[in-house]
């Protein structure tokens, strides 16, 4: 089977194809792309690897007890992790982000299972959406303005929680990070896996409750999620009406 | 350039090479696949330097062929970049960061090819990750069936499938006057 992009959009495959880069762009890349890696080093080998010898029966037979052990309680605990983001009644996560080093306003996401969402931006912006009515509002907390809009349900309005449904759906390897931390005075267990292309940490506890995410590359941008699940919300937040006292700005696109 | 189709018949024992020896053969060809895909030239050589910081990681036992893994890998983690671009871009929009470096027309650049591109870019974005990938791999890299098969892990009968469904999607969203390419920036 041949399977070509219909003739009409030979233009634009033309397009993608003849996207090349400046000489000088590719030249600057290729020196920092050497120059990085006459630095980089493989990772050490686990200290215990190092450990042959005399202990190597002593670590095998730990090993190899523990092992059945180990893979299923993973495995297991990354499914918990998963059904709580799949079972959720309510989600609020907190969101701390820090771009080149500069940290950016905590923001709040309120979430319930039947499609509302609101975002708390620091403490001056509020953006309501209501998904399954294709409606929100964007809410001026220091002016007491309330701007309504439109989208599309399904489209563009959903995509903000685009990452949520690759987190439900993840079947690629998460793997266990090493140790434990405490996260509000719960013991947290730890995966590594990536989503939407960033290694992405989650914490979550012995129950598999998430308590907190973090993605980024730790340089240019980093974002820390911490989550609160099935907490009741009060269902004025997510309410489209402007709030007492706030003038309507009138219907925007 | 695409890769040519005797490059993926050619057999290199994986520990002839090292990565900075790969980098330095094959880092412009890596970092124009992620510039294709990308249309930027900060975020081609983020997914240029992943690419062979991986290989110092973790080398792969048996390669067939460098230039083809190489331009394979650095295709899908671009894919990747570009869903990841569409997906975060709302919340970058919202945190008042900058998602990504937006691709401006040079003095002498064609605004409507770009646009062309930007819209078969976004298009792509929406796809699913291995009809994208597949997509990209087919059209813009020139590998031939067998050999998407054998980088990605498919079967040749699947990889057949997700180019032609890849295809149709992208036809649909690009006929669609309503999907304008969406900035992030």
């Amino acid at each position: 089977m041949t399977t070509t992009l219909d003739p009409r959009y030979d233009a634009h495959l033309a397009a993608l194809r003849e996207t090349i880069p400046s000489a000088a762009s590719a030249d600057a890349a290729q020196h920092r792309l050497v120059e990085r890696l006459s630095h980089a080093r493989t990772r050490p080998a686990p200290r215990y690897a190092r450990l042959a010898g005399a202990t190597a029966a002593a670590c095998a037979f730990v090993a190899i007890a523990l092992l059945p052990m180990l893979v299923s309680r993973d495995a297991i605990a990354f499914a918990d992790v998963q059904r709580h983001f799949r079972e959720f009644s309510t989600l609020v996560m907190t969101i701390d982000q820090t771009v080149a080093g500069t940290p950016m306003p905590r923001n709040t996401v309120s979430a319930t299972r039947a499609g509302q969402v609101r975002v708390d931006i620091g403490s001056d912006l509020s953006v309501v959406l209501d998904s399954t009515r294709g409606a929100g509002v964007s809410l001026l907390h220091a002016p007491k303005q309330a701007a309504p809009f439109a989208f599309v349900p399904g489209g563009t309005g959903d995509e903000s929680l685009d990452w949520l449904e690759e987190l439900r759906s993840f079947q690629g390897q998460a793997a266990r990070l090493p140790g434990t931390r405490v996260i509000g005075g719960e013991t947290a267990h730890g995966w590594a896996l990536e989503l939407g292309g960033h290694r992405t940490e989650l914490w979550a506890n012995a129950d598999g409750l998430p308590l907190s995410m973090s993605l980024g590359d730790g340089a240019s941008m980093t974002m820390a999620f911490g989550f609160a699940f099935d907490q009741p919300l009060d269902p004025a937040r997510f309410s489209l009406d402007p709030p007492a006292g706030y003038q309507s700005l009138g219907a925007e696109d | 350039m695409p890769i040519p189709e005797a490059a993926c018949l050619m057999t290199e024992a994986a520990e002839t090479s090292s990565p900075a020896e790969l980098a330095r053969l094959y880092g412009r060809a890596v970092f124009e696949s992620a510039y294709r895909v990308l249309g930027d030239g900060p975020g081609a050589e983020d997914v240029q330097q992943e690419v062979f910081l991986r290989l110092v990681e973790k080398p792969p036992r048996e390669v067939v062929s460098w230039p083809a893994l190489l331009r394979a890998s650095a295709t899908r983690l671009a894919i990747d970049r570009l869903r990841h671009r569409r997906r975060w871009g709302r919340w970058y929009a919202l945190f008042g960061a900058e998602a990504a470096p937006a691709a401006g027309p040079g003095p002498d650049a064609d605004l409507a090819r770009m646009q062309r591109a930007a819209q078969l870019r976004d298009a792509l974005s929406h796809l699913p990750a291995r009809e994208s990938q597949v997509f990209a791999l087919r059209m813009l890299e020139g590998l031939e069936i067998d050999a998407i098969a054998a980088l990605t892990g498919l079967r040749p009968n699947t990889v057949s499938v997700a180019l032609h469904r890849a295809a149709r999607h992208l036809e649909r969203r690009l006929a669609d006057p309503s999907n304008p390419p969406e900035t992030h920036s």
